[in-house]
């Protein structure tokens, strides 16, 4: 075999590429990843924006990482740290807050403080979103089977689906299809009274979505980002030491360990595709590297749009793609601080640096928000959600500094008239404001400030249109129309290549679900 | 002495007399027990003003299955739909959507050629997934628990007829049911007009906006029954929803079921944990084994029977079932009919005020926080135009839906606010057809308030609960209780709150005899 000729060439260091290639070189293939950037990660980096302030610059927090590939690839071992995220503190608008702690009891008894009733519902609570999260679980870890198909595997698969579904019981099915249907302020309306509990717990239903908590579909995102809490504690959350990017190193790392190549700063310009099968790259340098299968871990759009030539693919693919939403809606806030933000409900330093703070004080308030995006303009008054990493890693910020990691939605990818400097300064400018009325000294201690936008964040990682998700999580984009029907199963019309990234089932978050079963498929195909 | 009753129906509307017929065609004695003067639910003709009358609720009638038309054996005469059936108004221009397929492609043309273009293939996707959601209405829900053989059968009957479509049409079924109808419109068209006239139509009397998840199913369901192409209206009959009021009363007689009018039920009684009788508002009581009514299932179980005889979950389901009525009617008296841009003569179906999506969904947030609309949209139709007897001679009747006019309103009240949502609708409607509020004689204001007192209907909300994906199909009205029958042995509910929902007329009343008379069997 020629020194330029691979088993498999993954195209995109993201995590779930890295995932595919780890997968792929432990089954002794000789594996290729080609990284656009100087660095891992995608959109799971940790990069140093501000001399001596280290950023998880994009994805900043993790619980959906898939046990059995921590497992399998022995991440500890190649240096994944995960550290908990200790609390969600929401401040509330007339100075008190509302809490949520590791400890469950510690928790009830917050929330007592504001609601007995909803006190006493959170343990039902949790449990249903247990017994849910349990019952996707499976789903989460199977190859999607064609309901149009009539091969035996497919409609095998179909009744194991089927089978599993009835399995649940009458109630709990039920309650998968309103968790699948709802919206999640309708959801949390039926268990609970207290709005700011309400809000904060309806936030995770729109985090990467174009949807407001009062759009039907939210409440199945809020069971998407439940999933973690499953195998771990109550509030799984975590950070990963050293930043997000420290996921994707550890990866990378465990690939190598296996004999994967990576190269970065090999940006993929053409999949070389003969007779309907994939020969190999083109980069952008001209260099060609052959090899029998292609994978990309980007999106649906890059994937099939500027990777291939469309006349290789069905017209129907085409137009799916074309039609597949990834509507950006969450933009990023990195700040490199002086000293730590001191909130007013919470005055001077404490437990609560350690975790999360959500801005979200009432169903309402995240509603509105999402009125500004959906009618094309960033949200006067976002939802936020952000961490201090320095106070988890000080490794992070240098001493007696900090960062901090701001998640803001909403941020519409088309902004009425476009974005420009001066509007991505503004949208910087309402985050901050925001912000300062519930911690007083934040405007002062800012030293730095990063502000992405969607269109950022699509430049700069390459996600289309900015989505985090490659793709909304919405109900016509999940399972076995993930991308696209027919095409769901990791595979594309052109032989040989191959899809792995989140726009494919199960989507997005830091979960590595697609690349594990993107290289399962084609280890099977092999 | 005459035999006892076996059934008492609750509620003289559609869907009540349906099941009625249906019963006593089976050999059941039934009384059908009305609290109002007369029979039609929410077809009753109003008469608001001397010589003017039009029925608020029934400007379309639904679609009537030919299981309900053969079931009651109804004698109906349907006529041609209105042309145009819509006619969509922007700022100095109008659409005109045509019962012919060609027709509305040759109007489209004018806005936009691709639209033009791709309206029969869009004509033909609604047409096909209607008639999937059609066959489902015409049947009890799937139920996924299947724990006997028929159930495993009828899932596998549902199963074939969405793979009997062919691989791409099956998929596209699926993906476009859980669609906003935004979404569905975008992927598809470019003008403005069309997609807000076809976007009205999907939120019509839901409280949701056009880019909600959900509404291109809400679309679909308008759609059922409904030739191809055909958007507005499905059902025309001569004499209208009075002429079908009347056959049915025809056939309840022939079949033998007494009607009572001014008779509301104040009680189920219940004895041996089953259905022994009602009660009536002059306190005189009629045994009978069992009972099906057609009114919500809130007034059901939680009014007419102690709740005492039910399990706290089932209550608890049943308080979440979401009604939220947004509409609100206007009943108008005009001594003409205006010029409608783009049309020649009168219009026999509906003018929409909805010139974009976007102007749709302003309308829509407002009733997020509990306000009506500054921006209404609204549909006007005049029934006299059809029907010429509704009105004095020269004059005209119309009726006018605007949206949104949330049922709770944080601030102010109804008896308040009536008045100013008219006056604000007449505001809307004077920009897109100068002049029109001038024409206005009188006027009658039926808020959602006022359609929950004047037809019984909880929260002013049409079909009973929202057509939303949450609260269709196994989950109507009630998870797990959505095949007419309730947890309570010999009671059975038949409303709009029920399978297939609003707008298909009297299915819910056939489904629910049918129920009924299963259930004798395992008695």
């Amino acid at each position: 075999m020629p020194a330029n000729r691979y088993d498999a060439i993954i195209i995109g260091g993201g995590h779930n590429g890295l995932v595919t290639a780890a997968y792929l070189a432990r089954a002794g293939r000789k594996v290729l990843v080609l990284e656009r950037r100087h660095l891992l990660g995608g959109a799971a980096v940790s990069e140093q924006v501000f001399p001596g302030f280290t950023f998880s610059v994009f994805s900043y927090v993790v619980s959906l990482l898939r046990p059995e590939i921590i497992r399998d690839l022995d991440l500890p071992r190649h240096g994944l740290h995960i550290l908990p995220l200790e609390s969600t503190i929401t401040p509330l608008p007339n100075g008190d807050y509302l809490a949520g702690w590791g400890d469950p009891d510690l928790t009830r008894r917050e929330i007592a403080r504001h609601s007995q009733k909803d006190a006493d519902a959170t343990i039902e609570f949790g449990r249903l979103m247990h017994h849910m999260a349990m019952a996707v679980r499976p789903i989460l870890g199977m190859i999607p089977p064609d309901p149009t198909s009539l091969a035996p595997s497919d409609l095998a698969g179909l009744l194991k689906l089927g089978g599993h579904f009835r399995s649940l019981g009458p109630d709990r099915f039920h309650a998968m299809y309103k968790l699948m249907t709802m919206s999640s302020a309708d959801y949390l309306d039926e268990w609970f009274e207290f709005d700011p509990l309400k809000a904060t717990k309806s936030a995770s239903g729109i985090i990467g979505t174009f949807l407001g908590p009062r759009s039907p579909g939210s409440a199945y995102v809020l069971l998407h980002h439940y999933m973690g809490e499953i195998d771990g504690a109550f509030r799984a959350w975590g950070f990963a030491k050293g930043g997000t990017g420290s996921i994707s190193n550890a990866i990378g790392n465990a690939a190598r360990a296996f004999g994967a190549v990576i190269r970065t700063e090999a940006p993929v310009a053409k999949v070389s595709v003969r007779a309907g099968r994939a020969t190999g790259v083109v980069l952008e340098s001209g260099e060609e590297i052959q090899a029998s299968i292609v994978v990309s871990g980007l999106d649906p759009r890059r994937t099939f749009l500027d990777l291939v030539d469309g006349k290789d693919l069905p017209t129907e693919l085409v137009d799916d793609v074309r039609r597949f939403k990834f509507r950006g809606s969450s933009g990023k806030v990195n700040l490199a601080l002086s000293e730590l933000p001191d909130f007013t409900c919470m005055p001077g330093r404490g437990p609560q640096h350690l975790g999360a703070f959500s801005i979200s004080p009432s169903v309402d308030y995240l509603e509105r928000a999402y009125d500004d995006a959906k009618h094309g303009e960033f949200s006067r008054r976002p939802y936020m959600d952000m961490i201090i990493p320095s106070m988890i890693d000080p490794g992070m910020a240098p001493p007696g500094r900090h960062v901090m990691s701001i998640f803001v939605q909403y941020a519409p990818y088309r902004l009425n008239g476009g974005w420009t400097d001066a509007k991505r300064e503004a949208f910087g400018d309402a985050v901050v404001d925001t912000l300062s009325q519930y911690a007083p000294n934040l405007k002062g201690a800012i030293l730095h400030r990063q502000v992405l936008t969607p269109p950022d964040i699509e430049r700069m990682t390459g996600l289309s249109e900015g989505n985090i998700f490659q793709g909304e999580l919405a109900l016509q984009q999940l399972f076995f129309l993930r991308p696209s029907a027919a095409w769901s199963k990791y595979r594309t019309p052109i032989g040989g290549y191959y899809q792995c990234g989140a726009g494919t089932h199960p989507g997005g978050g830091i979960m590595g679900a697609s690349g594990r079963l993107a290289a399962l498929q084609i280890l099977a195909d092999l | 002495m005459t035999r006892p009753f076996d059934t008492a129906v609750i509620g003289a509307g559609t869907n009540g007399l349906v099941a009625a017929i249906g019963l006593a065609r089976a050999g059941s004695r039934v009384v059908v027990l009305e609290a109002g003067p007369a029979a039609g639910g929410v077809l009753e003709t109003i008469e608001f003003a001397p010589g003017f009358r039009a029925a608020p609720l029934a400007p379309d009638l639904g679609w009537i299955p030919p299981d309900v038309i053969r079931g009651a054996g109804l004698a109906l005469e349907s006529l041609p739909p209105a042309n145009p059936t819509v006619v969509a108004l922007g700022s100095g221009e109008s659409l005109s959507l045509r019962p012919a397929v060609a027709a509305t492609s040759a109007e489209l043309a004018r806005l936009s050629r691709s639209d033009a273009e791709r309206w029969p293939a869009f004509a033909g996707l609604l047409g096909m997934t209607a008639g999937f959601l059609g066959r489902l209405y015409t049947s009890p829900p799937p139920r996924i628990d299947a724990d006997s053989i028929g159930e495993y059968f009828s899932l596998a009957k549902l199963g074939r007829s969405l793979r009997g479509l062919g691989k791409r049409e099956m998929v596209e079924v699926l993906r476009t049911v859980p669609l906003s109808a935004a979404e569905l419109l975008d992927d598809w068209f470019e003008s403005d007009l069309l997609k807000g006239a076809l976007a009205a139509l999907a939120v019509a009397d839901v409280s949701q906006g056009p880019m909600s998840g959900g509404t291109a199913f809400t679309l679909l369901h308008r759609l059922v029954g409904a030739a191809p192409g055909v958007v507005g209206e499905r059902t025309r009959l001569a004499g209208g929803g009075p002429a079908l009021v009347s056959a049915l009363l025809d056939r309840a007689r022939a079949a033998g079921v007494e009607l009572r009018f001014a008779a509301p039920v104040t009680q189920i009684l219940v004895k041996d944990d089953a259905v022994a009788g009602v009660v009536l508002g002059d306190g005189s009581e009629i045994p009978c084994r069992e009972v099906v009514s057609s009114l919500d299932p809130t007034s059901t179980m939680l009014e007419l029977l102690d709740p005492v005889h039910l399990d706290p979950e089932f209550i608890h389901a049943v308080k979440q079932i979401r009604y939220r009525g947004v509409t609100t009617k206007l009943l108008l008296g005009m001594d003409g009919l205006p010029e409608v841009p783009g049309v020649a003569g009168p219009v026999a179906g509906a003018v929409v005020i909805a010139p974009s999506v976007g102007y749709l969904e302003k309308a829509a947030d407002a009733s997020k926080y509990g306000r009506a609309s500054d921006e209404p949209t609204v549909e006007i139709r005049w029934p006299s135009v059809s029907d010429p007897s509704l009105a004095p001679a020269g004059r005209h009747s119309a009726v006018v839906s605007v949206q949104y006019t949330p049922y709770r309103l944080r601030e102010g009240n109804w008896a308040d606010q009536a008045s100013v949502v008219a006056d604000r609708a007449l505001g809307v409607i004077d920009r897109y057809l100068p002049g029109f509020s001038s024409r206005v004689m009188n006027r009658m204001v039926l808020t959602p308030m006022d359609l929950e007192r004047r037809f019984g209907l909880r929260e002013g909300a049409v079909a009973q609960g929202e057509m939303m994906l949450d609260q269709i199909l196994f989950m109507r009205p009630v998870p797990g209780w959505s095949r007419s029958a309730t947890p309570m042995p010999g009671l059975y509910w038949c409303g709009a709150s029920t399978h297939p929902g609003g707008g298909v007329t009297g299915m819910s009343g056939w489904l629910a005899a049918q129920a009924v008379l299963a259930g004798r069997g395992r008695r």
